[in-house]
């Protein structure tokens, strides 16, 4: 195969590109995805005060911002040297459930759930956001409500509905009202109610039919990786505080540290075709886009949380965990496509944590900060952001002024990841040159929208409509077909 | 009619976040009951629920089309066809915002009319605009009130 050299340089003009190269057998050697780069956040960040983190790094994501406030006032208290008192540690989690309730609603009914609800094989007209609704009609208004409430306990805790201000190192700025915990508790009621039907959609929609869990378990779309996720001091799944666990291919524990240690687990590995950075497993080495215990390539999804822990802490989620592991044959389970099966089993966990945290009577308790006293320098927060693991690091001087900062934002973690599953799913499609058609598009759509990739998110394009190009390539480079969605 | 003015964009993203720039200019100027002001660096449903309960709705958005930075245009939901080569993430999500609205049965904006600046640079991150956008700014002002008028 002719060795091709891909200009990194060629601007991606605010849309995505897959490039995919067959060897002299019409069948896919590789497959690479590249994004828009969006240049100097670090350069931005230096010479600001450090308490401004958790309002900046909110704007790099329109879609997540909240999860960008909570890795940074993480990675604040880091800085600072203060542990809050356990009332704040249980506002921001509560806040966070919150979130992640409306996040993951939002995610299934609107943005990943139509690839199922309507099936792969569905007209394409139908086959996006709006198809969903149709099949299943009251759903659309209960998404809103959803939101809405989500958004209203995030205001409550947080200080504004998405934006939240609240947070600093130490802990929060105000606390709850006891009349506010009882509305939030109310609320929460209400929410787990919609989780726990939002599951029987699931299951009347999907896993009844075979054709589906075919789909999920066609080895197209199968990886064997490992799986990064935080969890609690008992292994159990926690989206906003604990320690880092990876597994391997086999399901056995092969790391577990605390975020100050991530840069003695995690190394970024650099293309020269490619904007992108890949992280992957410093003890395990990278050894190229490849599955299998001797590649340091690992995911961090909803499905790697849940293979990473040993359950989810509360009953409906843990009961729905063992199930989810016995239908599909055990655990680890490797099928990318199962990640939208796990979304729906930690949007459960979600709501069922936010009721416990607001029925709590210490969450309106009087003591939600502690003032930090300590000189800054340095520190690292990771949360578990919905599409993976966030880590915020900074380094600041005496006086908590930014010198420098390293993200790890949740779709960074997979960027390997994405790249194999893609060229997977197209390997599976094109042979002999031929099957290339507007399928194709979609099935390697599906490959990597199961990541729910936070892609030119500082850009705001509405999710997963980000305009994509995917140009095959036969094995001397020439371009042998262009498909284009939403250009 | 109730009347919403949008600047989408990201304010640290330089001139991506003129839409919300020429919003703030517009706040000492406009005053009337029936017209809301709002910016926004929102993206996905977020943007389908700032929608709600309006009858028109004026976006303020960045776009690429190759052309000459900082020229102003108007635009509506027609112009976004495959044949034209508009390259703006907002604006085509506000479009899918509306849509995704109406399905989920909520009260959408009738009319919608796209004021769109030219955009030089939106892949580095910084506060403040290239000089071609930045001197935009009066002339994309204009062009709302002028709207507003009729």
């Amino acid at each position: 195969m002719k060795r091709i050299t891909i200009d990194p340089i060629t601007r991606l003009e605010g849309h995505g590109k897959i490039e995919i190269f067959l060897d002299d057998k019409g069948k896919v050697a590789n497959a690479y995805l590249q994004i828009p780069e969006l240049r100097g956040f670090e350069k931005f960040c230096e010479g600001r005060l450090v308490e401004d983190m958790p309002q900046i790094t909110e704007r790099i994501c329109g879609v997540c911002p909240e999860a960008h406030h909570m890795a940074s006032v993480k990675a604040l208290d880091a800085v600072y040297h203060v542990d809050p008192p356990p009332t704040a540690k249980k506002l921001r989690e509560l806040l966070y459930s919150a979130f992640y309730v409306a996040d993951h609603t939002t995610h299934f009914y609107i943005l990943g759930g139509p690839d199922f609800v309507m099936g792969p094989e569905a007209d394409p007209a139908l086959r996006n956001v709006l198809g969903v609704i149709g099949k299943v009609p009251e759903v659309g208004k209960e998404v809103i409500k959803t939101r809405e409430m989500g958004h209203e306990i995030i205001e409550m805790v947080g200080g504004r509905k998405i934006h939240p201000c609240t947070a600093l190192p130490g802990g929060m700025s105000h606390g709850l009202t006891e009349e506010q915990r009882q509305q939030i508790e109310g609320m929460a009621k209400s929410l787990l109610e919609f989780a726990k039907l939002t599951i029987k959609v699931f299951d009347d929609v999907v896993l009844a039919n075979k054709d589906y869990v075919d789909l999920i378990l066609n080895d197209s779309y199968v990886h064997r990786t490992y799986y990064m996720g935080l969890v609690d001091e008992n292994n159990k799944v926690n989206f906003y505080d604990g320690k880092v666990r990876v597994v391997d291919p086999d399901g056995k524990e092969f790391a577990k540290y605390a975020p100050a240690e991530y840069l003695e687990h995690v190394a970024e590995h650099v293309e020269p075709w490619s904007y992108l950075k890949f992280p992957y497993l410093k003890k395990v080495g990278w050894n190229g886009f490849a599955d299998g215990p001797q590649s340091g390539v690992y995911r961090a999804t909803p499905l790697s949380r849940l293979n990473a822990a040993d359950g989810m802490t509360t009953p409906l989620a843990q009961a729905e965990y063992e199930r989810m592991y016995e239908t599909l044959g055990g655990k680890p389970v490797h099928a990318t496509l199962a990640t939208h099966w796990a979304r729906v089993i930690e949007l459960l966990y979600a709501a069922e944590r936010l009721l416990e945290l607001s029925a709590d009577p210490e969450v309106a308790g009087p003591d939600y900060r502690t003032v930090p006293t300590a000189t800054p320098d340095e520190g690292v927060g990771i949360v578990e952001a919905p599409r993976g693991t966030l880590t915020h690091h900074y380094v600041t001087d005496e006086h908590g002024v930014v010198q420098k900062v390293n993200l790890i934002v949740g779709t960074t973690n997979n960027n390997a990841a994405i790249s194999m599953s893609i060229k997977k799913a197209a390997q599976g499609l094109i042979k002999g040159g031929k099957g290339i058609s507007e399928g194709l598009l979609n099935k390697i759509e599906m490959a990597f929208r199961a990541y729910d990739p936070c892609f030119a998110c500082a850009t705001h394009s509405l999710p997963g409509e980000m305009p994509l190009e995917v140009v095959i390539r036969d094995h001397s480079g020439e371009e042998v077909r262009r498909l284009t969605r939403n250009l | 009619m109730k009347t919403l003015i949008l600047g989408t964009g990201n304010p640290i993203l330089r001139d991506d976040g003129i839409g919300p720039r020429i919003v703030q200019e517009l706040e000492g100027l406009i005053s009337t009951p029936e017209v809301t002001l709002r910016q926004t660096s929102l993206a996905g449903m977020s943007l389908v629920e700032l929608l709600i309960g309006f009858d028109r709705v004026i976006v303020i958005d960045a776009i690429q089309t190759g052309g000459k930075p900082g020229e102003v245009y108007r635009l509506t939901p027609d112009s976004f066809t495959s044949t034209q080569d508009f390259a703006s993430h907002h604006s085509v999500g506000l479009l899918q915002a509306v849509e995704l609205g109406k399905k989920l049965d909520q009260p959408m904006p009738r009319e919608m009319l796209i004021v769109a600046i030219e955009a030089k640079d939106v892949s580095n991150f910084g506060e403040g605009f290239t000089p071609e956008v930045e001197n935009a700014i009066p002339l994309a002002v204009e062009q709302v009130l002028a709207e507003l008028k009729e």
